[in-house]
């Protein structure tokens, strides 16, 4: 069973997506969330960081392209990590600026949560973010998760400091907000 | 191996620990009331066999990692005490630190005087401009030894992990440059 909405897919990441991940990391305002990189990454920096992997069951994290269910067009990259067996993992991800303001973020994640409760067991989910991307804050709150830390000071970028969030979501409140998955 | 830290008017200074320090460093580690809370190793309390330990103590000799682990040692007889450790793998500006005193010398002043040095190293000779730490929610001395040094609390990351029979939360500390400076 694939991670798929009626929507949305998260898949693997194919060597037709290199030049599209690449360009969602060579854009400041979708790279990672806290340590900007230079907008330089090339086509054969990701071929080596995503298909130098080898198969193991010793995963603690997962990447994958947010693609069209219907043309499977990608639209966005999210990731899981630091995967702790039956505990704890950290989500993220990016959206391509043409694709912004669809809900499909909101979509996303709902598909990679449920992958993480359900499937990988994990007991709570952390989100980090900046409290200059509001975009993200307001995600996280309307998927559930609870403000925990305000680090102050955080990141530096853009010219100014700003304070390093991080929001947490029980599986307990992941399955009250979605009683069906208990069920299905 | 990294230089020392230490301060004349100190009564402790930190140092690269050694591999003669590894039966010391076990011992303490392995102490109960530490076991809990030695900021190394793995999460739970696994006893350290001595040959871990050794390891821990090579990989600290790493001077091209993004880490230091140093041992706290007695100004006055160098006698080994604890650890103090502080990390900027993710933003040399924001790094982390902890301090461990062995239980046998606790409430003698020698955690804060330990966290005095090691701010000051972080502040006066890197680029930090405030510095975390994380100290699980039942650990009332840790708590209090951060809030002596000048540290807020800056929230709480809920369930770290299990400690007998229920969830340990872990409370986030931060410390800005301008806080360190003005105190």
């Amino acid at each position: 069973m694939a991670l798929e909405s009626k929507t949305i897919r998260l898949r693997e990441i194919r060597d037709e997506d290199i030049d599209f991940v690449v360009a969602l990391r060579n854009d400041l305002g979708t790279q990672a969330w806290s340590r900007t990189l230079p907008p330089d990454t090339t086509r054969s920096m990701y071929e080596k960081r995503y298909h130098d992997k080898e198969f193991s069951f010793d995963r603690t994290d997962g990447h994958f392209v947010i693609s069209l269910t219907k043309t499977d067009e990608p639209i966005g990259y999210a990731a899981y990590s630091g995967l702790k067996d039956r505990h704890e993992a950290m989500i993220g991800l990016a959206i391509a600026r043409t694709h912004w303001g669809k809900g499909y973020a909101t979509l996303a994640c709902d598909l990679l949560l449920g992958f993480l409760f359900d499937e990988a067991g994990v007991h709570i989910i952390r989100w980090w973010t900046t409290s200059d991307n509001e975009g993200s804050v307001a995600l996280a709150r309307k998927l559930g998760f609870v403000d925990g830390v305000r680090l102050r000071n955080g990141i530096f970028r853009a010219g100014q400091f700003a304070d390093n969030l991080q929001l947490d979501l029980l599986r307990s409140e992941w399955y009250e907000r979605h009683p069906t998955a208990l069920t299905a | 191996m990294r230089r020392g830290i230490d301060r004349p008017d100190s009564r402790v200074a930190l140092r690269p620990f050694a591999p003669g320090d590894a039966s010391e460093l076990t011992a303490y580690l392995n102490r109960s009331e530490t076991s809990w809370a030695r900021y190394v190793g793995p999460d739970n309390p696994v006893p350290l066999a001595r040959a871990a330990v050794e390891r821990l103590i090579e990989e600290w000799s790493d001077s091209e990692a993004k880490s230091m682990t140093l041992a706290l040692v007695t100004a006055a007889n160098g006698e080994v005490i604890g650890h103090a450790s502080a990390w900027w793998g993710w933003d040399a500006g924001t790094p982390d630190m902890a301090i461990v005193v062995d239980p046998r010398f606790r409430g003698r002043g020698f955690g804060r005087d330990a966290g005095t040095l090691i701010l000051r190293y972080l502040f006066e000779d890197t680029m930090a401009w405030a510095v975390h730490c994380w100290i699980d929610d039942w650990n009332e001395s840790g708590i209090a030894l951060a809030t002596s040094l000048g540290f807020r609390q800056a929230g709480r990351s809920r369930c770290t992990r299990r400690r007998q029979g229920e969830w340990v939360d872990s409370l986030a500390f931060d410390l800005l440059r301008s806080e360190f400076e003005a105190d």
